[in-house]
């Protein structure tokens, strides 16, 4: 589903490479997650993922990055933006202002995708059906809970039926229960839909991710099963990642390394 | 939170919420030429004359609220306007135990200007207060708006209370960290500067945050767009934006004639 070769990423106007030499295969109904320190680059990678690098950011790019069997380099972004949907983190600077409740906040991008009405409506109406948000299709996206807003969100980029989904830090704007809340939806979404998230959360890893990707210095350092990633306490620790308390102990106690091998058979 | 001070639609089921947005925006921009045209008692006539739009679109009171905003330029105007205007002839009034003069056509600008500012106010706020914005932008659309158009309408709809959020957000980062903001005005404003940094920085980087977003729901594909919401085109309309050109000509002949 998607293919990245050899890809170096500059930001125009700094030194340093934001991304080196990425390589990766993600493929149909994945959950992966990437995890890595702040500045490690897992932005600059999404971005790379939904076309805005280097269709809108500009920088010096090399190598390449393929999704559904298309190259972003070849293609405009609005057509990229039919094939992977995109969340971030605020969800007021995502939400458009552009309608009153939230159907017609969802509506918006139906619109601009050209559907007749009548689509426009079974989409909505399988979407709020989906993340379980009837009860607030007539509300004001501005007067609902962060963790809400997050939700509408998702659910106006799933109504145009992206292939891919990148969410970058879907959370980092929202209180713990908001933050549930989004990891509910994703919970429902995992094997239906190629997603990719970032995250700082590392409780929800081992319960979501179906594999971890990390990164450190513009660089993957590893990818792994939820499990391996999270029991590796000297990768973690190496690599400026918080480490889960289990982890912590386990480790202290000297037991990891034999789940780990325990693991490998 | 609130939508925005300035652009916060109201739902009301009125006759004017009901008229297409174009026939609205035809006799606001008909109203706005006409405030240049007109003088300062023309125009207050013209600014009376929202009272009964106002009553029929079942606002009433709060097209008035965005005059309170105004009321700091007008003291600026007719103070400045008052003491300085360079065409000054002929002295209204002399302030006791100074010389200090105020004179009469300063005072007479500041008035025109003071109304034109009035009139095009609380029109253009009835506007944004009928029209659903999502109606806005597709008017604006079938008039064959370029979508960078579209982006700047659709990002003012929600800069303002964003940079409100904002601006409370860092007041209270940096009173947790010691700022003080109480006190006499000077020493309120000069706690205010170390604010403006993180603002700054905040709002560029959520401009580039939206547009992304935007983005990503398709607002630049080229295909032809359809809306959700249905808006028509009734006789009403056509009547309306007839009716509304022909007294703006006929009223801005007049007073160019007199
Ligand atoms: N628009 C930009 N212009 C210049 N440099 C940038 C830009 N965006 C990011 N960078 C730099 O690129 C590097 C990678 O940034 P990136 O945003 O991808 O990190 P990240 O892993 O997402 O961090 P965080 O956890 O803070 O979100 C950092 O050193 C950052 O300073
Ligand atoms: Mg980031």
């Amino acid at each position: 589903m998607i293919t990245i070769k050899n890809l170096n990423f500059k930001y125009s106007g700094t030194n340093n490479y934001a991304l080196r030499n990425i390589n990766l295969e993600i493929k149909e109904g994945e959950l992966a997650v990437i995890i890595g320190s702040i500045g490690s680059g897992k932005s600059t990678l999404a971005k790379c993922i939904n076309g805005l690098i280097p269709h809108f950011v500009n920088g010096i790019m090399s190598g390449e990055v393929e999704v559904a069997g298309i190259k972003t380099a070849d293609i405009d972004i609005s057509d990229i933006s039919k094939i992977v949907g995109m969340v971030l983190e605020n969800p007021l600077t995502q939400l458009t202002g552009y309608g009153t409740t939230v159907e017609e906040e969802i509506a918006f991008g139906l619109e601009n995708l050209g559907l007749i009405r009548e689509e426009m409506k079974n989409r909505i109406n399988s979407v709020l059906k989906l993340l379980d948000i009837e009860k607030i299709r007539y509300k004001d996206p501005f007067d609902i809970s962060g963790g809400q807003q997050q939700r509408v969100v998702l659910a106006s980029v799933l109504a145009m039926k992206p292939k891919i989904l990148v969410l970058d830090d879907p959370t980092s704007q929202l209180d713990p229960s908001g933050a549930e809340e989004v990891f509910e939806e994703l919970k429902k979404l995992k094997g239906k839909q190629t997603i990719i998230l970032i995250t700082q959360k590392m409780n929800i890893i081992r319960e979501l991710a179906s594999r971890v990707i990390v990164m450190s210095k513009g660089k993957i350092v590893k990818i792994g099963k939820p499990i391996e990633v999270l029991l590796d306490y000297k990768l973690l620790k190496r690599n400026n990642i918080e480490v889960p308390a289990e982890t912590e102990l386990l480790y202290k106690m000297n037991y990891n390394k034999k789940i780990m091998e325990m693991l490998k058979v | 939170m609130p939508r925005t001070i300035l652009i916060s639609y109201i739902e009301r089921d009125s006759l004017i919420h009901k008229l297409n947005p174009l026939t609205k925006l035809t006799a606001l921009i008909c109203v706005i030429i006409l405030a240049f045209i007109l003088g300062p008692v023309n125009n207050l006539i013209l600014f009376a004359l929202i009272l009964p739009l106002s009553y029929i679109s079942k606002l009433t009171w709060d097209v008035f609220k965005p005059i309170r905003y105004l009321l700091i330029i007008f003291a600026i105007l007719f103070s400045i306007q008052g003491l300085f205007y360079p065409f000054r002839l002929t002295p209204l009034y002399t302030i006791p135990f100074t010389n200090i003069i105020i004179w009469k056509e300063g005072i007479i600008y500041a008035a025109e200007i003071s109304a034109r500012l009035l009139v095009m106010m609380v029109y253009g706020f009835l506007f944004v207060l009928t029209t659903h914005p999502g109606d806005l932008v597709n008017a604006l659309r079938k008039l064959k708006m370029p979508y960078k158009v579209g982006y700047i309408v659709l990002s003012t709809l929600h800069v303002i209370p964003s940079i409100q959020m904002q601006v409370e957000t860092i007041i209270d980062a940096q009173k947790s960290r010691g700022l003080d903001v109480s006190g006499n005005i000077i020493k309120r404003l000069r706690a205010y500067v170390p604010l403006l940094g993180p603002l700054f920085i905040g709002s560029v980087q959520q401009a580039v945050e939206r547009t992304m977003a935007l983005e990503a729901r398709a607002f630049s594909a080229d295909c032809e767009k359809t809306s959700f919401r249905q808006t028509v085109f009734r006789k009403r309309d056509r009547n309306i934006i007839i009716a509304t050109v022909i007294i703006s000509v006929t009223v801005g002949v007049l007073s160019w004639i007199y």
